[in-house]
Formats: structure tokens, sequence, C-alpha cells
């Protein structure tokens, strides 16, 4: 089966202006992504990392400057449209003054759907994003949560094999993230595949099967959330890590010393007080600690802090 | 999901018709269709007793401003907001696009210019059928390539500012055609500006037909031509740039 999505080395850069004034602003440097078939890939990565301008191009609406996309194991030229590609942008980029069921059948007219099925796919999708009571507001009346859903109803309106939202989960209250993402689970459950760009870590590590970190136009590493295992480590700031981890190794086998500082896997029974205590009364000063959890917060945040090099292939 | 539709590779009446439907809810929604009939029509007031080749002439006039009101954004609002971008996800390519509002834009057009036969007409009692199929021919031409100027202009700059630009721009192009304004400049700019010029279709040259049709002389030959070629190259010349054109290129800048 082919790859709905190869991205090897793209680069965009933005260019504006003439002659000796253009300004540019590189937004992708080199950046490397693959999506299987029926995979949610999820795209994190600060403000300004290149998610959107990745998924523009993913699209076919934007040319990248260098490097290869293929969809569906084809390369389109640089003028190339990748059909069986939805896109949902992160703001409203619709006809505003259609109602939300006329700016659907809109869509679905371009696919050339006769009548009935046209009609039929409109409601079915006004159905699956919950706004069928909504069909009649004009878009340019619709709430940021209900222009996501729009999207994502526009998206899935030409049956596609590749779906790729940016953004689509923020503006959505939290019984609209529920239903988005359980559309999104139904979706890959049908083998779509989906590329999905969140700041919503939670839902991202609920829902991705993979999540591609992109720093400064770049791929800066991997994580797989299915390994995370949500444990709790008690983190202190010690004098002298390896002789502490030493002490405490006889109480607590799983004590390691890691980036300078003492680890404690906080198990059943052991509070964050007891341990500090344990640790003072054997000498050990203790200058600070803090509980993290293995989670995807506290892994984005250990891998967006390392450099590249070193992020490279980091699951 | 599977079974994604086939790939379109040819020209897709529906898609251009969906796009020409919606072009048309636009005009209508923002009152522009109402404007437009306002300034081709209220000018007639005061348009008197005068032969039919001033009144042709007029009508002329007052059809492209009409014109340049409707075709006002035309493709450039879709490029900006990102409903194109859209639309492109869904498989509609740049030349259906441009073709749907187009259409709407001329149907509109056509609607203004009968509107305004009435006052044409109205000091004529009997006017040969044939000569008001030529002038209507000649009318026709140069709105499409009017349009096809407007067309062009939106998918180079940015905004609905790009045909506003156009109502100057229907009195400046005929004084550049001319040979005495552009004489100051070196040849090397003054030639090509002066060709530029010569090539856009402008009222005045459909006058120059009109006068012909109704009271003879030497056919204008030029003014014919460039009436004629037109529609097709700068048509053909703006649905080749905005197929050129990143269709998110102006919503991520």
């Amino acid at each position: 089966m082919t790859q709905p999505l190869r991205a090897v080395a793209i680069t965009k850069r933005y260019r504006a202006g003439f002659g000796s004034f253009v300004s540019s602003v590189e937004a992708l440097r080199g950046l490397d992504l693959e999506a299987e078939q029926g995979e949610l890939v999820g795209l994190l990565g600060p403000n300004g990392a290149g998610k959107s301008t990745f998924l523009l191009c993913a699209a076919g609406l934007l040319r990248p400057d260098g490097g290869t996309l293929s969809w569906f194991g084809e390369q389109r030229g640089p003028l190339g449209r990748p059909h069986g590609v939805a896109y949902v942008p992160e703001r409203s980029l619709y006809h505003r003054f259609l109602t939300v069921r006329e700016a659907l059948e809109f869509y679905a007219t371009l696919h050339e759907l006769p009548g009935r099925e046209r009609a039929a796919r409109v409601s079915a999708a006004l159905e699956r994003v919950g706004m069928t009571e909504h069909a009649t507001k004009r878009v340019s009346q619709l709430s940021r949560g209900m222009v996501q859903r729009l999207g994502v109803a526009q998206a899935i309106i030409g049956r596609p094999r590749l779906v790729l939202l940016d953004e689509t989960l923020s503006g959505l209250d939290p019984l609209g993230v529920r239903e988005i993402r359980e559309l999104l689970v139904e979706l890959r459950e049908e083998g779509v595949t989906i590329v999905l760009s969140s700041h919503d870590l939670i839902s991202l590590e609920h829902l991705a099967t993979r999540i591609v970190v992109i720093k400064d136009g770049r791929t800066h590493g991997t994580l797989d959330p299915r390994v995370l295992t949500g444990a709790r480590t008690l983190v202190l700031e010690v004098d002298s890590p390896s002789l502490a981890a030493r002490l405490v190794q006889t109480r607590w086998p799983g004590a390691r010393v890691e980036g300078e500082r003492l680890h404690i896997p906080l198990v059943a029974g052991a509070s964050q007080e007891e341990i500090v205590a344990h640790c003072r009364s054997l000498g050990v000063a203790v200058h600070s600690s803090s509980v993290r959890r293995d989670d995807l917060e506290q892994r984005f945040f250990d891998l967006i802090e390392r450099p590249a090099r070193v992020a490279e292939g980091c699951t | 999901m599977s079974g994604a539709a086939a790939a379109p590779t040819s020209f897709s009446f529906a898609r251009a018709g969906a796009m020409a439907v919606v072009r048309a809810r636009r005009l209508l929604r923002t009152r522009r269709l109402l404007l437009a009939a306002v300034m081709a029509i209220l000018p007639w007031l005061a348009v008197g007793d005068v032969p039919l080749v001033v009144r042709l002439g007029a009508l002329t006039q007052f059809t492209i401003v009409g014109l340049t009101v409707l075709g006002a954004g035309a493709i450039a609002e879709d490029l900006d907001g990102g409903p194109y971008a859209i639309a492109f996800t869904h498989s509609c390519s740049a030349l259906e696009a441009m073709a749907g509002e187009a259409a709407t834009t001329l149907l509109l057009t056509t609607g203004l210019a009968v509107a305004q036969l009435p006052f044409v007409l109205r000091h004529d009692t009997l006017v040969d059928i044939g000569i008001i199929l030529m002038c209507s021919a000649s009318l026709a031409t140069l709105l499409v390539g009017w349009l096809a100027v407007m067309l062009l202009a939106a998918t180079v700059a940015r905004g609905v500012g790009n045909a506003i630009a156009m109502i100057p721009l229907l009195t400046v192009v005929p004084v550049l055609a001319g040979t005495d304004v552009l004489e100051p400049l070196p040849a090397s700019l003054a030639v090509p500006l002066r060709t530029l010029a010569q090539l856009l279709p402008t009222p005045q040259l459909a006058s120059e037909v009109y006068r012909w049709i109704l009271q003879g002389g030497e056919a204008p030959r030029a003014a014919i031509a460039v009436l004629l070629l037109s529609p097709v190259v700068w048509f053909t010349v703006a649905a080749a740039h905005l197929r050129r054109l990143e269709p998110a290129a102006r919503i991520a800048a």
C-alpha cells in the first residue's frame, strides 16, 4: 500500500515586496514527514514552527521551494492538485454570505455529485459534525467552534483518503472537542489518514498514533503516545546526585540520575514529603523537588528543549 | 471512506456553474448589482437628443462602468479571503473558478446593457437590426476583453483595490495610447507603454467601430483586431497566471 503522504526535506520561504525591498521568512527548512494509511499523525510544535505552512503545502495550496511531496505514491508537478486530500483551515475561509447548508452544497457540487447524492452527503456531513440544527445559519454568524465543525464537514463531503486539519480542535467547547475527536477516530477506523496540527496535548495523546514535533521549520523528533505510562516521578535537585542515588536505592531501587538531577519513581505508599524527609535524614541536601508525570506534555518539553540532532529519532 | 473521486482532468461546467452561482449570490448580497444598475442607468437622465452613434458611445461607457462595479473583486475576493483555496481542495481548477465568476459578471452586465436599450433607441423609430447586432457584437467583445483585463489585474494585485483602479485606467489608457503624451519619455520606455495601452480594449475602440458601422468610411482595422483578440488573449493570460499562482499564497502571507 502506498503512503498517503510522504514529505522529504520540504523547504518553504515566504517572500514579500519588490526588488531590493524583498523581505523573506524561512518557514520550512527541510521538514520530513510520512503518514501511513489509517494513521493519525499529530503535529506539535511552538507557534511559528511551520506546522500550518506544512499543511498548506501538503494540501497542494502552497508550492514548496525544495524537497519532494508525494500523495498516495504519486508526485504532482509544482502546480498539481493532490486528489482525495481534504484540508481544514485554522480560520474561516468559506463564503461568509452562504448558509452552512448552502456552503456544503457548494462544495458537494464541486465534486459533481448528482442532486440526490449531494443532498444525502450534505445531510450526513451536518449530522456527523453535529450541525444539523445550525444548517440555516449564515457562515458569518458562526462561532469559532462552529466554523471548525463546518471545516470538518466540508472536508469529509468529498470522501477523502487523507485529511489535513490545522488547529481544528481549538475554539471548540469541551463537548465539541469530544465530538470531533470521536469523528476523527471513526474516520481513522474507516481507513482515512489524518494529519492533525494541535496544541491540545490531551487530545493528541488520546488520538494520535504518532506525534511529529516540529521546531524551526524542521522535524525535531517523534513521539509515540502509546509508550506514555502516566507514571509519576519525583525530581530532586541535590548535591552529588550520584552519591544520593546510591544512598536512596536501598529503599527505592528505581532511583536514577538524569541530567544532574535525582529521579525517584513515585510508587504506591511513598509520598513526595516522605521521600524528601528520608533523603535529608541520610544527609542529602535537597534544594528543590518537583513531581513530573510521564505524559505527552513532559515528553514534549523534554524533546523541544533538546538540540535537533539529539532529538532526531527519539521515540 | 475509500474510493476517493477520480482525478478530474477536464473542464467541468458543473464546477464553473457552482462558482458562477456563488458569485451571483455575493453580488446580490453586497448590493453591488444594485449599485451597478444605478451607475449604468442614472446617467441616461442627462443624455439629450443626440445622434445614435453618440448614444451608442454612452451605452458603452455606462455599461463598462457597470461591468467594472460588478467585476470588482472577481477572483480577488476569493483569493484573498480563502474560498478559492478551499474550492481548489474540492477539485475546482483555476480555469473553472475564473470562468464561473466571469460568466456571472458578463451575464449581469448584459442585463445592464439590455436595460439601457430603451434609452439608446428612444429617438429612432426604425433602426436596422443588422446595425444593432454589429454594434452589440462590438460591445460584447469590448466587455469580455475589459473583464479579462480586470481578472488579470485581480490575479496580480491583492484586494478589490486592483479592480477599483480599473476605473481611472479607463481614462488613462486612451491617453497613453495616443502619440503625444509619452513623447518626452525615452523610446525604450514609451514604445512598450504605448503598445500595451493600444492592446487594451477601451470604449474608444468600440466607438470607432460604431462610427464605421453607422457612418461608413474606412474600417478601423486596428480597433477591430484589438476588440476581437482581447477577450481571448487577456483571458488566457489571466487564467494562466491564476493557474501558476499558489492558491494559499495570499491568505498565508
